[in-house]
């Protein structure tokens, strides 16, 4: 062998063009989105009396509202053939933007709901940002399996990563998981004298100063108010701390990122998991109490209990992976994370109750990240009935829409991650 | 040719942000004021390089710092993504990488929980942790301390640790970065021993080293990066002539055969020959400014030096930073100086005095260094250990010949340096043609 030429040409920047879909196809999807969305906001604002009034205004709006998105889009540039990184918010851009003229223009207009414009432009932008999401994930599974076909037996090990989708890839690391989640377990008990108490201890004291605030000196006086609080209290207590912890889980182990390759999107969903372990164990402990204090039968709708878990923690997971993604690239999402928080504990109801809520308020509260999964909680256990059919669509958009978007958005970056953290 | 690893035309671009902030505020400013703006600057770490590894091959990777040796091999590992062409390995081959050893423990942890942990990372299942587990402890030798959280170890046993895992994972390529540079002689041995291994079950090894003599050991094929490009593939005495080359273009030493013995022998029967100081003088200016020499460094450059040499380390350092002694005499008068030294310097000390000179004057010069310093000597390798066999006196009193030749052994000035309180390493890949070598000395923190 011998000393190698070089031609003077300069390497060749990359020739993967990502596959985006063509604009007929874009357009289409988002209209029918968009009518499907606007519709399904007027039937979440109104219960089943008031809803036949509402409809003939909503379907002589659903045109100019879905055309004025579906505008803003194009004016954004969101069908451009080769959009740059900001695809997606450019997206919810035009999404917001579009329902905003249109909530403009209609200004006035009798018999038509200004919640439902707010609903509907959060609900498109859900299923607008995930289907293109999806898309994304096809396109780089084709990918793969062309170049497995032209390369042999060798084989691309960053692309292989991301073979199936996060889903896969936690499955064949499983055991990685449960290591990374009894790790943390055991670090969080270990050289403490109560170790597993304090868990129980912190909900219990925060359900004692609101049981004291609200029914000592507000003075409202609810019938097993502690068992209510108890069910909004653990399961949000669950989501906020998961997404706390996972604004660090990515650029807090740069070490592990710098020297082994594995699936990036393990360690937002260890924490997840680390999280929801407690909030089993805590519910495991608080809930049979409740039960038995308060003599409550136990009735059909609690056997759901395990579907509404399973949502919940889809959700928790896709936040977790957004926000994990996202404070990559800007530091401050962890701060901004701490204020978010402390509103949306407010916007939920775990302190007050849904029903009490101002009627027109009603849908807003509902469409709090967290509500759907509380308000399912309190229907089981508090008023021992179905959960309505609304809070159910609500928590499955969220669920499987915060699901694909973060995996999506892990797969897309995560090859950037080791140089940015 | 069985190929497992191929890089076909991979380059890797990164982007130097100058300025640069993940906070939101900056980037917000940034579009107001050009101050703030963070300026980007490319950097090809490395362009289209190609090359195929078959099974069983050793490579060894070698390049001045930041030629893109070990980026390629975090390619190789899949940490990085190529910016284009491709990288790729045989399908389902386990790679383990020593990149950084021991990275990843977490120091609250036990040994035995870092161990379950670091093998789930690499992707094995607990079950098939199980069955190796009992080889790495006992590889590691640390059966006593594996139930004792890791932040208690010593940062040896912690490599050691490292090391067993990543070797009784038994990986089919094993990737090697900077190896040698860390560790005890005992250590550095077993990773020779347990590389060797490997090699003779026919795993693919790819080596980064600047140490010579560990890739010669090791590999039979070299790659020599420079400035991200592949510059030589070939056969590694070949290799390293090249890369020697690369280092010293128009170089003294570029020309000199690999017979160091002749060179040697030749010198040896004329020891007061200037040229031979000289020579080594010279060289040690270009591996003490290699090895990071600051020009706001004090120096203490004491031994023969050529006027030409002088002026190249007092041009190189800033005014009254360098401090030159000719004599024994003047480095023990060193007692009183106020100001501490960050580098001391003597070349061909050792060949050249009596023993009691030479571990005065070792004493006397690492007095005079910061906590922090260095002191490099040159140091001729006794050839013959025979040569230097102690003497009775008939009083009882032991003491060395200090009759020509009287080269004096590694383990006699390790323990001079022991019993002054300093630490004394080889440099490695420090072979001076006259067969002279580098000795770095340092104060023992």
């Amino acid at each position: 062998m011998s000393v190698i030429a070089h031609d003077a040409a300069g390497p060749v920047a990359a020739a993967v063009v990502p596959v985006r879909p063509s604009w007929l196809l874009a357009v289409s999807l988002d209209a029918i989105l968009g009518v499907s969305t606007y519709m399904v906001s007027y039937w979440l604002r109104f219960d089943s009396e008031r809803l036949p009034a509402f409809l003939p205004g909503a379907w002589s709006t659903v045109p100019l509202v879905a055309g004025a998105q579906i505008l803003a889009l194009v004016a954004l540039q969101a069908y451009a053939p080769r959009p740059r990184a900001s695809w997606l918010s450019r997206v919810v851009a035009g999404i917001v933007l579009g329902a905003a003229a249109s909530a403009l223009l209609l200004r006035g207009v009798q018999g038509i709901s200004r919640m439902a414009f707010a609903a509907d432009a959060l609900l498109l932008s859900i299923g607008a940002v995930g289907w293109r999401g999806i898309w994304v994930l096809r396109a780089r599974a084709r990918a793969r399996t062309v170049t497995r076909a032209s390369v042999g037996e060798l084989v691309d090990r960053a692309e292989d990563m991301t073979l199936g989708g996060v889903v896969v890839s936690l499955y064949r690391y499983r055991s990685l998981l449960k290591s990374l989640v009894l790790k943390d377990l055991k670090l969080k008990y270990r050289g403490s004298v109560f170790g597993f108490l304090w868990s129980l201890a912190n909900p219990l004291l925060m359900i004692v100063v609101y049981t004291l605030a609200f029914t000592f000196i507000l003075g409202v006086r609810t019938e097993m108010f502690v068992f209510y609080l108890m069910l909004g209290q653990l399961s949000w207590t669950f989501f906020a701390s998961s997404t706390m912890m996972s604004t660090g889980s990515i650029v807090d182990n740069t070490a592990l990122l710098r020297t082994v390759q594995f699936p990036r999107a393990i360690l937002p969903i260890a924490t997840v998991l680390f999280n929801f372990a407690q909030y089993l164990l805590t519910v495991a402990v608080f809930l049979p109490i409740m039960l038995v204090w308060y003599r409550v039968p136990l009735v059909e709708p609690m056997l759901l209990f395990p579907v509404v878990l399973v949502l919940h923690v889809a959700f928790t997971i896709g936040i977790a992976l957004i926000l994990a993604t996202a404070t990559v690239f800007f530091r401050d999402v962890r701060h901004l994370v701490e204020v978010a928080l402390a509103v949306l504990f407010w916007t939920t109801p775990i302190v007050y109750e849904l029903g009490r809520v101002p009627e027109r308020l009603r849908l807003l509260i509902l469409l709090s990240p967290m509500s759907p999964f509380v308000v399912a909680y309190q229907k089981l256990f508090f008023f021992r009935e179905w959960p309505d059919a609304t809070v159910w669509l609500v928590a499955v958009t969220y669920a499987v829409g915060a699901f694909v978007i973060g995996g999506a958005l892990v797969l897309a970056f995560e090859d950037r991650f080791t140089e940015l953290v | 040719m069985n190929t497992v690893i191929e890089a076909r035309n991979v380059s890797k671009h990164f982007l130097l942000r100058h300025n640069a902030s993940v906070e939101l505020k900056v980037r917000f400013l940034g579009l107001l004021s050009p101050r703030h703006r963070q300026s980007i600057e490319e950097f090809w770490a490395l362009k289209n390089v190609s090359l195929q590894i078959a099974r069983g091959e050793a490579v060894g990777l070698i390049g001045r710092n930041g030629s893109g040796k070990s980026t390629f091999l975090k390619l190789i590992a899949a940490i990085h993504r190529p910016t284009s062409g491709r990288l790729l390995v045989a399908r389902d081959s386990r790679i383990s990488s020593m990149i950084e050893l021991g990275v990843g423990f977490h120091p609250e942890l036990t040994g035995r929980e870092n161990v379950y942990l670091n093998t789930a990372i690499h992707g094995l299942t607990r079950q098939e942790t199980d069955a190796i587990y009992g080889d790495i402890v006992s590889y590691s030798g640390l059966e006593h301390f594996i139930d004792v959280p890791i932040k208690n170890f010593s940062s040896g046993m912690y490599m050691r640790l490292g090391f067993a895992i990543a070797a009784v994972l038994a990986p089919d390529i094993l990737l090697l970065d900077e190896i040698f540079a860390v560790g005890d002689a005992d250590f550095q041995q077993r990773c020779v021993q347990t590389i060797m291994g490997f090699l003779d079950q026919g795993k693919t090894i790819v080596f980064v080293s600047h140490a010579a003599e560990a890739v010669r050991a090791i590999c039979q094929r070299a790659c020599v990066l420079n400035q991200g490009e592949l510059v030589f593939d070939g056969d590694v005495d070949e290799g390293l002539h090249f890369y020697d080359a690369l280092l010293h273009p128009g170089g003294h030493n570029q020309a000199v055969p690999a017979s160091h013995t002749a060179a040697a022998a030749q010198i040896e029967t004329q020891p007061g020959s200037d040229t031979r100081r000289e020579d080594s003088a010279a060289w040690m200016f270009d591996r003490v400014a290699q090895a990071g020499l600051q020009p706001s460094d004090r120096v203490l450059h004491f031994g023969n030096a050529d006027p030409s040499t002088i002026e190249r380390w007092r041009s190189f350092l800033e005014e009254n930073h360098y401090v030159p002694l000719f004599d024994d005499a003047s480095v023990f008068g060193l007692g009183g100086q106020t100001e501490l030294f960050d580098v001391a310097i003597a070349d061909s000390v050792f060949p050249f005095r009596p023993f009691n000179a030479v571990a005065r004057c070792i004493a006397s010069v690492v007095r005079t260094l910061k906590p922090n310093g260095r002191f490099y000597a040159t140091w001729f390798e006794n050839p013959d250990p025979a040569n230097f066999e102690p003497i009775v006196q008939p009083n009882g009193i032991t003491s060395f010949s200090d009759s020509e030749p009287y080269h004096y052994p590694f383990g006699l000035i390790a323990n001079v340096c022991e019993s002054v309180g300093a630490v004394v390493e080889r440099v490695p890949g420090t072979g001076h043609p006259a067969g002279e070598s580098l000795l770095v000395i340092s104060p023992r923190r």
